[in-house]
Formats: structure tokens, C-alpha cells, sequence
């Protein structure tokens, strides 16, 4: 018995040390090797990964290899990746998306530089500590200024619905943040949680009942569901206000956090980390351009008219 | 070689973290035949007590000993739901799991750093080997008390519980007790498990237990085709599992379907498995 | 010793017991016959306490049981079912299965199990029977026949000096052979204690010689007493 256990082990070992020698000894040093490690597959975290390659190829052209994993949501599975990335010497940058892949990378990598887009609160989680070799871009959009819009855009209201997944650290923030810009001008709140995307439907059912508009963060189980809450809310007649659902149609305006420059604006600080050599802590972290995008379509079904105010200030679509 | 050794180091590393995930299954489902959802959701509850321990200045190894308990606590509720209720098992485990989402992400929030927290490791960060050799005695004490107490008159009636309740009976001694007593402890090894992992990766997220259970069944299940002691092999299956993972990871394996090979995987071992009993009953035959 | 005080057992409609009115002295051996469905393995579950009668009492020494839980009553009633897979726990040794019965007698704890094994089992019991069973201690006791596996089970039901000893049909799972082995060992075994024993049986010429009294049920009405 003992003997199958040693032979299925040693078999094993064998078949990884086979992989991992064959794959790594390409000779790299006029080639530069990436290793991106995406959280889960989202659309958010999807257009992330395109902005950040499509920029990089541009940066480095065809110097650049890529080694892309995802965790599939898993953060053991994470955390696997990045043990094999830290072994893997030939890598010399890496991208993380999202907050679970940036906190596996740290803690297995300590010295070669890390790059991030589609976090929230970068300062919370420790990134940005003395010597600390991570830089990126986060999503934390402004907060403030999107609700001033709101109730410049629709004065009539006194209650939203604030729709989100209590289990996602992004949303968690942005809530926070939204609860304080909201009781600074006066509007009331309630929360809704759906702690899965099973749970959606019934949280955007009570959201639409209670509230006169439903006010969605940067949430990625929300965000993947995005279809039943609009149809709920539709039906309902109750508009969404939404932060980078990345979905087009649909909500009345959406604080659009564009994903796709979030990841432009990683690639781009990976560069200046690995060509021009600048230390990641001299790189400040870049936040990222966010757009008010209205929906035509939305503003002719409630009746509503953008005011002169803040015509410089929105994009139509 | 150089670049191969981490690789091997990591999949240790993760493999004894897992270990303590597989005996929990292994005594829930395999000796209980008590088949406990619940052990993906003290996971996570293990890894948020021990985040919030750590962040409130306690010992780490007090944190673990806490996110044990706590552990221990949720694996005593899902008895109690089961056999004083009634509740059937698997939704007894479900119950609790669901609940405990909320209750870890209460406690341990949604995501947590635990920046400069002092954990069991952070001691030991100048040796390449110090993790491993903790995180491999850790396991491996774990293993060992459990091979002494499956010895122990109370670990005769545990066993004997989830073959026969009404031999335990018999004995005069309480079925509900035993069964409720197996699954605190699988609960606890599970929220140990946890609390390992959140010092090790140096974070607690809400959705750190996901795939747990799956994992750990698939090293249950390599385990038990290697079986000799279970809780030894506890260790290898977990080893196995994770160097596996480590070849898909390493293979660049399209991530979309990694699932899948998991669950490829326990099929194949199933068919083997299978295969194997044929052939001792064919020899036996002969 | 024991004693049942107009016991009824109701399913329902159903009256599977009906106004049972009995007496179990020690050293009693009483067999219990009828038809299938007549109410004796009902009879003997409201005894051990996997029934709670419907009305009625049952008195151990005069004291009233019969809301005691099957565990608690294990203590001082013992009970062996027609299964032989239900006295004992397949995958362990007949010696781990031994040692483990010793532990009705007291609490279980942390020391090793086996220590228990009541060794004195082996010259007293084990070696007269000759049938060799003494050599089979370490094997699984799933692994043994169905009648070496109900004689274990006997052995280890009385291991802690019960006041009853309630065998359902222990005899209905064996061949010829083994049922005339077993008898034989039922009598043997029992006639020097001072335990009560009740065995229901279909095999009632065979096993008339085991016995002072027969009862016989009759749709769930005590016909002799």
C-alpha cells in the first residue's frame, strides 16, 4: 500500500517538475513576462484584464509574454497561483484584479512588483506600506459628487434603495461612502442585501417597494444579475443609479467607472515600473476616470429633463 | 531546480492547511456518515473570528484556539438541529452555513488585511522552511491525537455511532451525543483550517470558503484509495489534491475549466476505486 | 423483577398491545410464541424501551420505567435482535467489539478501549464451546458467520450482568447446524446466572427444553400465561 502512495506521489512530482522545467527554460532576457492573476470571472474584472493587455502589447509589443490564471473565485485556488508565480523567476511584474488576487500576491510576493485595478480601498488593505513594492489603479469612484448629480437630476426624491452584496469588500466601501453623501443632502436610506445572485431578485423586489430610486455600487454579484434588477425595476417604474455595471442600457445614469482604462492605466504604471526602472512606491496609486453616462431611453420614460447645470458635466446615450 | 523547489514548498504549505479540512469531511461523512455542509461555512467563520482576534491585538495562537471554539459552537448547533429537531442532515448543514455567512462577514467583515498583525508565522519569515515545518507538525499533531482518541473507549463509541446507533444504544449510551460530539469536532479542525489559512495568506474574505468542501472531499477520497490510517493519509490525500491543482495551474490550464477536472477528478478515482474491488473479489473468487 | 401493568401499544387505529398483564421473575427463561404481526417483537420493544406505551406501566424492583429512554434502559435490559448485524459493529474485531461492550457498565473515557477486553471471556466461555471462536478474536466480526457472530453477541449482551436478557429471534438468520449450536449455547450460558431471558422464537419444538414458561401472543392480546 505504502509503496502505491510513494509511486502515485513520486509520479506526480515527476509530471510538475517535467512542467515546470520545460515551460521556464526558455531563455527570457529580451523578453518580458507578465503574470496576471484575475479574482473571478465578471464582466468588470473582464474588461480589466483586455484594457490591461491591450496596453501592455502596445507599451512592449511582442517583448511581452503573458502567463494569465484565474481563481474562478476560489481564494485557496488564488492563493495557489500565486505560490506558483512566486516561483516562477522568469516573471518579472505582476497584474492582480481584483482585492483577493492583490492580497494573495503580497503575501507570497515581497520584492518584484505588482500592479492592481478593480480595488477599492488599497490604503485599507495595506497595500501601500513603507517599501512596499504594489502600485495600481483603484475603483473607488467619487462618491460625493455622483450624489450632488442625483439629487440635482431627480430632486423629488427622498428615499433610495441601496443595492448591494454585504459580502463584497468594494461595496462595502462604496456604501459607506454613499451613506454619508446621502444623509449630507438630505435623503433617506435603506439597505438591501443579496448575498448571492439567487438572492437578487428578492432584494431588488423589497428595494423597488420601499424606495423612489434604487442605487446600485460597484458590485459584482449585483453587477452579474444586472438583467432581473432591471427588469424588476422597470416594471416598477423606478429608476437605477448605478456605478460601472458595465451594462449599457438600463439604468437612468450610471457613474460609469470605465474598467477597460482602469486596466490601460495599470499596464501603464507596470511599464514605468519595468522599463524606466521607477520605484512602485514613487508611482501613486491612479484613480480612475469616471464618466456620468445617462440613458436617453430612461429619461423620456420618467419624464425628465437634464438641467442646464449639468449639461457639461454628463454624457447622453 | 531552483525554481522548482517553491513550487513543491507551496503545495506542502497548502496541502497540510488542507489536511486538517480533509479529516474534518473524513470524520463528519466518513465516520459519522454524517455528510456536513456546514464544514465550508466554519471555514470561513474560523477565518473570521481568528481576522478579528488578530486585529484586537490577541495571540495568535489564542486567536486559533478562539476561532476553534467558535468553530466548535456552529458543528454543536448543527447537531442540535439535526438530532433534536429533526432536521434532515444535509439541510441542517446548509442551514448553518447560510447562516454563518452573515455572522462571519459581522465579524471578520467583507475583506480584511491583517497588515502588521503578528501571526503564528510572521516570526518565522526569515526561513524559507520554518512555515512548512510548523504548518507539518501542526498537521501532524492534529493527526496524531486523532489516531489516540479513535483508540479511546469515547472514540470506540464514536466510531461504532456512525455504523451502528443501535448497538450505541445497546450500550446505553446517547446516539445524539456522539453525533453531535463528531461534528464539533470536524466543525473545529474546519475553522482551524480557516484560521491557518487567514494568518498564512494574510487576509480574511467573506468568500475565502468557497470550493472548500469540494477540495476537501476530493482529498478525502485520494486519501481513502491510499488509505492505510486515514488521518495520515488525511495529509497525503490533501498533498495529492494540491499538487494536482498545482499541474493544472502550471499547465496553464484554461481556469474556466478547472472545476471540472476537480470534479473529473473524484470521478476517476470512484471508477478506480471500482476497478480495485473487482479485482480483490475476483482474486477471491479465483 | 419486572413487571407490566395493563401495557397497551397503539398505532392509531392499530392495537398492537393490548391490556398486557405480566411477570419476569430472575432465572426465568420464557419463550414467547405466535404469528407474524401477533405483537412480540412489540412486546419486547415496550420492555427495552424502543416503545413508550400507549398506557400502562412497567415496574423494574417496583419502580415505574416505563418514561426511561432505551439508552438508560440498557443498563439492566439487554436485548439481542433477529440481525445478527445489529448486536455488534461489523468493521471491528471480535475483541475490539468485546472490549467495547464492557463499557455499558460504566462511562466512556479517554483510556484505550481495548484494555477492557474481559480476557477471562476466552477461557470461560470461548475454549468449553469448542468451536474455536478464541481464535477469531482479531478478525472483523462482520467476517464471521451469522451464528459465531449472534454467540459474540449473546456474550457481549451479558457482559454487564443484565436482569433481562431479551433475544428476538435470534435463530431466524442461521442454518440448522448453527440454530442447534446456538441453542445449545443459549442454554448452557444461561442456566447458572441469575438473569431473567425472554426469546422469541419460531422454533418452538427445538428450543422447548431452554424453557420454564411460554407465552403466547395472539393479535396482541397475552393468550397463557
Amino acid at each position: 500500500m505504502s509503496k502505491k502512495i510513494l509511486a502515485l506521489l513520486l509520479g506526480l512530482i515527476a509530471i510538475l517538475a517535467a512542467i515546470v522545467l520545460l515551460k521556464r527554460n526558455k531563455p527570457s532576457a529580451d523578453h518580458i513576462t507578465i503574470g496576471i492573476l484575475q479574482t473571478a470571472s465578471f464582466p468588470a474584472l473582464d474588461d480589466s484584464m483586455q484594457g490591461f493587455i491591450s496596453e501592455i502589447k502596445k507599451e512592449l509589443g511582442d517583448k511581452v509574454i503573458i502567463i494569465e490564471q484565474n481563481a474562478q473565485g476560489s481564494i485557496m485556488q488564488a492563493q495557489a497561483i500565486a505560490s506558483s508565480f512566486k516561483a516562477n523567476k522568469s516573471i518579472s511584474g505582476f497584474y492582480a484584479i481584483a482585492t483577493p488576487a492583490v492580497q494573495a500576491l503580497k503575501s507570497e510576493i515581497k520584492t518584484r512588483p505588482i500592479t492592481f485595478a478593480a480595488v477599492t480601498d488599497p490604503i485599507g488593505l495595506h497595500l501601500r506600506e513603507e517599501g512596499s513594492n504594489i502600485t495600481g489603479a483603484t475603483d473607488m469612484a467619487d462618491i460625493e459628487k455622483q450624489i450632488s448629480i442625483l439629487k440635482i437630476l431627480l430632486p423629488n426624491v427622498k428615499k433610495v434603495a441601496l443595492l448591494y452584496n454585504p459580502g463584497e469588500t468594494n461595496s462595502v466601501i462604496l456604501v459607506k461612502q454613499m451613506k454619508i453623501a446621502l444623509e449630507k443632502y438630505g435623503i433617506t436610506y435603506q439597505d438591501n442585501g443579496a448575498n448571492s445572485q439567487a438572492d437578487v431578485a428578492a432584494a431588488a423586489q423589497h428595494a423597488v417597494q420601499n424606495a423612489q430610486a434604487v442605487l446600485i455600487p460597484t458590485d459584482n454579484t449585483i453587477a452579474s444579475a444586472f438583467p432581473i434588477v432591471r427588469q424588476i425595476a422597470d416594471k416598477a417604474n423606478i429608476p437605477i443609479i448605478a456605478t460601472g455595471t458595465a451594462e449599457k442600457e438600463g439604468p437612468l445614469m450610471q457613474f460609469g467607472v470605465d474598467y477597460f482604462q482602469s486596466g490601460v492605466q495599470a499596464a501603464q504604471l507596470m511599464k514605468k515600473m519595468l522599463v524606466d526602472g521607477i520605484k512602485p512606491m514613487d508611482l501613486p496609486i491612479v484613480a480612475p476616470t469616471s464618466s456620468i453616462i445617462i440613458s436617453k431611453k430612461a429619461l423620456e420614460k420618467y419624464g425628465l429633463e437634464i438641467p442646464d447645470s449639468l449639461k457639461d458635466s454628463v454624457s447622453l446615450m | 531546480m531552483l525554481s522548482f523547489l517553491p513550487v513543491v514548498v507551496g503545495i506542502l504549505e497548502r496541502g497540510f492547511i488542507g489536511a486538517f479540512i480533509v479529516m474534518a469531511i473524513y470524520l463528519a461523512s466518513r465516520v459519522m456518515k454524517f455528510d456536513d455542509f456546514s464544514i465550508e461555512g466554519t471555514f470561513g467563520l474560523g477565518g473570521a473570528v481568528v481576522a478579528w482576534s488578530l486585529l484586537h491585538n490577541t495571540n495568535p495562537w489564542l486567536a486559533l484556539l478562539l476561532g476553534c471554539i467558535a468553530g466548535g459552537i456552529s458543528g454543536c448547533i448543527t447537531g442540535l438541529l439535526h438530532t433534536k429537531l429533526g432536521l434532515n442532515k444535509l439541510i441542517a448543514g446548509i442551514v448553518v452555513t447560510t447562516m454563518l455567512f452573515s455572522v462571519s462577514i459581522n465579524i471578520g467583515g467583507a475583506n480584511v488585511a491583517l497588515g502588521n498583525a503578528p501571526t503564528v508565522f510572521s516570526a518565522l519569515h526569515n526561513s524559507s522552511f520554518a512555515s512548512l515545518i510548523l504548518l507539518a507538525s501542526m498537521a501532524l499533531a492534529v493527526a496524531f491525537i486523532f489516531i489516540w482518541y479513535m483508540k479511546t473507549e469515547s472514540g470506540f463509541i464514536l466510531k461504532s455511532t456512525g455504523i451502528n446507533e443501535q448497538f450505541v444504544t445497546s450500550l446505553g449510551k446517547s446516539v445524539p451525543l456522539y453525533i453531535t460530539l463528531s461534528l464539533i469536532m470536524a466543525n473545529a479542525l474546519s475553522a482551524l483550517a480557516g484560521g491557518i489559512f487567514v494568518q498564512y495568506s494574510g487576509f480574511f474574505s467573506a468568500f475565502g470558503n468557497v470550493g472548500i468542501l469540494i477540495a476537501a472531499l476530493a482529498g478525502c477520497m485520494i486519501a481513502e484509495l491510499i488509505a492505510i490510517n486515514m488521518f495520515i493519509m488525511a495529509l497525503f490525500g490533501s498533498i495529492i489534491y494540491q499538487l494536482i491543482i498545482a499541474i493544472t495551474i502550471e499547465l496553464q490550464v484554461e481556469p474556466s475549466w478547472q472545476k471540472l477536472i476537480t470534479g473529473l477528478l473524484i470521478v476517476v478515482i470512484l471508477v478506480v476505486k471500482k476497478l480495485e474491488n473487482k479485482k480483490i473479489k475476483g482474486s477471491v473468487a479465483a | 423483577m419486572i413487571n407490566l401493568e395493563n401495557v397497551n401499544v397503539e398505532f392509531g387505529e392499530f392495537k398492537a398491545l393490548h391490556n398486557i398483564n405480566c411477570s419476569i421473575n430472575a432465572k426465568d427463561f420464557i419463550l414467547i410464541l405466535g404469528h407474524n404481526g401477533a405483537g412480540k417483537s412489540t412486546l419486547l420493544d415496550v420492555i427495552s424501551g424502543r416503545l413508550t406505551p400507549s398506557s400502562g406501566k412497567i415496574l423494574r424492583n417496583n419502580v415505574d420505567i416505563s418514561l426511561l429512554s432505551e439508552a438508560k434502559r440498557a443498563r439492566f435490559i439487554s436485548r439481542v435482535f433477529q440481525n445478527t448485524n445489529m448486536g455488534s459493529v461489523a468493521t471491528m474485531t471480535v475483541a475490539e467489539n468485546l472490549a467495547m461492550a464492557t463499557l455499558k457498565c460504566k462511562t466512556a473515557g479517554f483510556n484505550f478501549a481495548i484494555k477492557n477486553f474481559p480476557q477471562q471471556i476466552v477461557e470461560e466461555t470461548l475454549k468449553p464451546l469448542g468451536l474455536r471462536l478464541e481464535e477469531l478474536l482479531n478478525t472483523p466480526i462482520g467476517k464471521l458467520s451469522g451464528g459465531q457472530r449472534q454467540i459474540i453477541t449473546i456474550i457481549m449482551a451479558t457482559l454487564c450482568e443484565p436482569d433481562i436478557l431479551l433475544l428476538d429471534e435470534p435463530t431466524a438468520a442461521l442454518d440448522p447446524v448453527s440454530t442447534e449450536n446456538l441453542l445449545q449455547f443459549v442454554h448452557n450460558f444461561t442456566k447458572n446466572r441469575n438473569m431473567a431471558t425472554m426469546m422469541i422464537t419460531h422454533a418452538e419444538q427445538q428450543a422447548k427444553f431452554l424453557a420454564n414458561r411460554t407465552w403466547v401472543l395472539q393479535k396482541g392480546k397475552l393468550e397463557s400465561n
